[in-house]
């Protein structure tokens, strides 16, 4: 989607129609519309919310706000006034024109105004023959350019956006979603989904013309997918459960931490609790190093015992004298052949017999240079083998050593920690005592649920393992008669096809993962001068880890890091989406390769470096950007840095009815504008001026 | 995206036989088409393109 312009008419502060703001696309592709606070730039990025997705920024637009308050006003008792918006936009080679509109109705009475309820929508779009041509399925046409659960990370509110880092838990979903959306690999899930279902229905047919052998397998399918969905809910009652465990433990930690008398030992044990995490990690990690470590070097220690015996061969050679030979074989043969010694005496047999005899005794000998030759060689590389086993045995020490230290200081950690525990628990003022045995008890029913969710996943995966035996056996099954073959045929392929579709699909979460994390990395390597490294968590959370001494473990970023962190995600997300796009091979799917961002106030809460920062990445994040600011949040570095990336400027000019105001000029293009001017009437308004494109 | 080189996430989906593969082809447009609509019923259509491909 490439955003042309925007217009709106009566639309919150905007009175009258405002001439198009034009967009900026190509290489300057940054837009910037300057306004101060209530000029309208919320009311900006919510005119292309509610035009495109009917959906509006927290607390923004309820119906009777919509139309311009002078302009309802204006109107004659019994007048009609209309509130428009109309996007321009051009999605792979159609151009389109939506336009929302909302009517309100002027009463008699002049404080009343009727509003109507159906807002009216209409989109035209015209092809590469230019014809205009009106759609009616609005939403569907738009869903397929930019989906609407999507529209969230290109359509934001700067100073919020630092939400997606710590989202709720259906928050944490979108983010998943929202990035298999992009790259269309939703259609995997669907198809598997609705091929399930197919094959349901595919296997009753078989069923009712079924041999006794598939019957009975049906049977015994049904039976453990009956099991199954038990475990599965229970397995979320479970989840809930601890949600609800864990979020009152965390708010019993936080009042035992307020508490004054407390506080210290509160904060002691904060800090013994993240100690204990942190060596349990040490623990997993150095349990890997050790797995892996026996895997790559430890057959090393088996051939020991040949190394002994090739030592002893050798040495026995040494002490026979056989070794080292000193002559060569071939130099005893070349003697023998030539009938000369080197001592210029005969060789021949029937001149010297004796001398020949000699000589031959000497070639019995010489064999074992070529022994030697070789005893030399594997002489070194046992060598290397034995320094490798001693290497060996000395890292395994190491390890071992370095788990006990862990071990060990784990038991002291949770020594202390009962002991903590039991303190507080014994503390003569009740509300203590109360709140350290309330915590214990939600600490037992963690425990107690984690364990309880571990055992149900194992007897999923147990019986998850039967069935797929199960539907092997049933696509394996060969019926007898034509129908029942057939009936057979087709519950295999769709057996089959599901598993094709099931795993590219877990092979499009393996990589998707790590693609989208590799880009943040770099993108957020770039903008941040933190040390940190963004992480995605298993439930697709974005956090930022801290790895300087020892295990990366969590670090509490600040909001400014934050909306850097989900900037980058957003940045990250097209990109990988626009080089999946780019690719010969894809799933089918809307192309949906180019975005644009439009951003309200990205900068509000960041300090210089970031500001320059961002500033300074923010057209390579998608390809158009349109960036609200107020003239503070504009001036030095971030205008600065995209000075030469900005390729249309706005003005909102804020009207106000108050007699003294204070003004606030801005330079932009050479010109100055007042952000704040006086209104000719007892009515405020915003005007929209162009600076230019460049 | 560049991991791909090791895994190909689309190499399942176009394993023989010819019959899956165009069974796959037939049932992923068909989604594709939907995607805009948050909860399409196709099991029927599914169903027709299986009967269809294997007869």
């Amino acid at each position: 989607m490439n955003l042309i312009s925007l217009r709106m008419h009566n639309f919150r502060q905007f009175l009258g129609t405002t001439p198009e703001i034009r967009f900026a696309s190509g290489k300057k592709n940054v837009t910037v519309i300057f306004g101060t606070n209530g000029a309208g730039k919320t009311a900006i990025l919510n005119a292309f919310t509610w035009t495109l997705y009917d959906s509006t920024t927290r607390g923004f637009l309820f119906p009777d706000q919509i139309i311009n308050k002078a302009a309802l006003r204006k109107a004659k008792p019994g007048d009609t006034v209309e509130g428009w918006v109309e996007i321009k936009f051009d999605h792979l080679g159609k151009k389109y024109v939506l336009r929302k509109t909302h009517r309100a109705i002027r009463t008699k009475n002049e404080a009343d105004v009727v509003n109507q309820d159906n807002d009216v929508r209409s989109l035209q779009w015209a092809g590469e023959d230019g014809q205009w041509r009106t759609e009616t399925s609005i939403s569907d046409v738009i869903g397929r350019i930019l989906p609407v659960d999507l529209h969230t990370y290109f359509f934001f509110d700067g100073e919020r956006i630092e939400r997606l880092v710590q989202p709720t838990k259906e928050e944490q979903a979108d983010i998943s979603n929202a990035t298999r959306k992009l790259l269309g690999i939703e259609i995997l899930e669907r198809a598997s989904r609705h091929l399930t279902s197919s094959k349901k229905i595919l296997e009753k047919d078989l069923e009712a013309i079924g041999d006794p052998e598939t019957v009975k397998l049906l049977k015994e399918k049904t039976e453990i997918e009956i099991i199954i969905h038990g475990h599965e809910v229970r397995a979320s009652e479970l989840g809930r459960n601890l949600v609800g465990h864990r979020a009152r433990k965390e708010e019993l930690e936080k009042r035992l931490r307020e508490l004054h008398e407390v506080k210290s030992i509160q904060e002691r044990r904060d800090q013994l609790n993240k100690d204990v995490e942190a060596r349990k990690a040490a623990l997993i990690q150095t349990g890997q190093d050790l797995s892996n470590l026996i895997s790559s070097r430890g057959y090393s220690v088996f051939i020991q015992p040949a190394s002994v015996s090739y030592r002893a061969l050798i040495d026995g050679l040494r002490q026979r004298g056989e070794l080292p030979a000193g002559i060569k074989r071939q130099f005893v043969d070349d003697l023998l052949n030539g009938g000369m010694c080197i001592c210029e005496r005969s060789l021949k047999e029937e001149v010297a017999p004796d001398a020949r005899r000699a000589v031959e005794h000497w070639r019995g000998k010489a064999g074992l240079a070529d022994v030697e030759e070789k005893a030399l060689r594997m002489g070194g590389e046992v060598k290397q083998l034995e320094i490798a086993i001693e290497e060996f045995w000395k890292l395994l020490d190491q390890y071992e050593q370095k788990r006990a230290a862990d071990r060990k200081e784990v038991a002291r950690i949770e020594e202390e920690l009962e002991a903590i525990s039991e303190k507080l628990r014994n503390s003569p003022k009740e509300e203590v005592s109360g709140l350290e045995a309330e915590l214990k008890k939600t600490q037992g029913a963690i425990e107690a649920d984690v364990l309880e969710q571990a055992t149900i996943n194992a007897a999923i995966k147990q019986q998850q393992h039967r069935l797929a035996e199960i539907e092997h056996d049933i696509a394996r099954h060969k019926g007898n008669e034509a129908k029942q073959q057939l009936a057979q045929r087709r519950v295999n392929a769709a057996y089959q096809i599901l598993s094709r579709i099931d795993e590219s699909r877990s092979r499009f979460e393996t990589t998707l993962r790590v693609a989208l994390l590799k880009k943040i990395r770099h993108l957020f390597d770039i903008v941040s001068y933190t040390p940190y490294v963004p992480d995605i968590t298993d439930g697709y959370a974005l956090r930022l880890l801290e790895s300087a001494g020892g295990a990366p473990l969590p670090v509490a970023a600040s909001q400014g890091e934050s909306q850097i962190l989900s900037l980058c995600f957003i940045g990250a997300m097209i990109d990988l989406a626009r080089e999946y796009h780019s690719r010969k091979e894809k799933l089918p799917g809307p192309d949906s390769s180019v975005y644009p961002l439009v951003m309200d106030s990205p900068f509000g809460s960041l300090g210089p470096t970031y500001r320059h920062q961002v500033a300074d990445h923010i057209s390579i994040l998608a390809d158009q950007v349109v960036v609200m600011a107020t003239n503070t949040q504009w001036r030095g570095e971030v205008e600065e840095s995209l000075k030469g990336r900005v390729g249309a400027s706005y003005v909102l000019e804020y009207f106000s009815p108050k007699e003294k105001i204070q003004k606030e000029p801005v330079d932009v293009g050479g010109r100055t504008f007042d952000l704040i001017r006086r209104s000719p009437s007892e009515f405020e308004y915003t005007q929209v001026q162009e600076v230019g494109h460049a | 995206m560049d991991l791909d080189k090791d895994i190909d996430p689309l190499e399942p989906l176009k394993r023989e036989p010819e019959e899956y593969k165009t069974i796959i082809k037939k049932i992923l447009e068909l989604e594709s088409e939907r995607l805009y609509q948050r909860q399409p019923h196709l099991n029927d259509d599914i169903i027709r393109i299986i009967k269809e491909v294997i007869r």
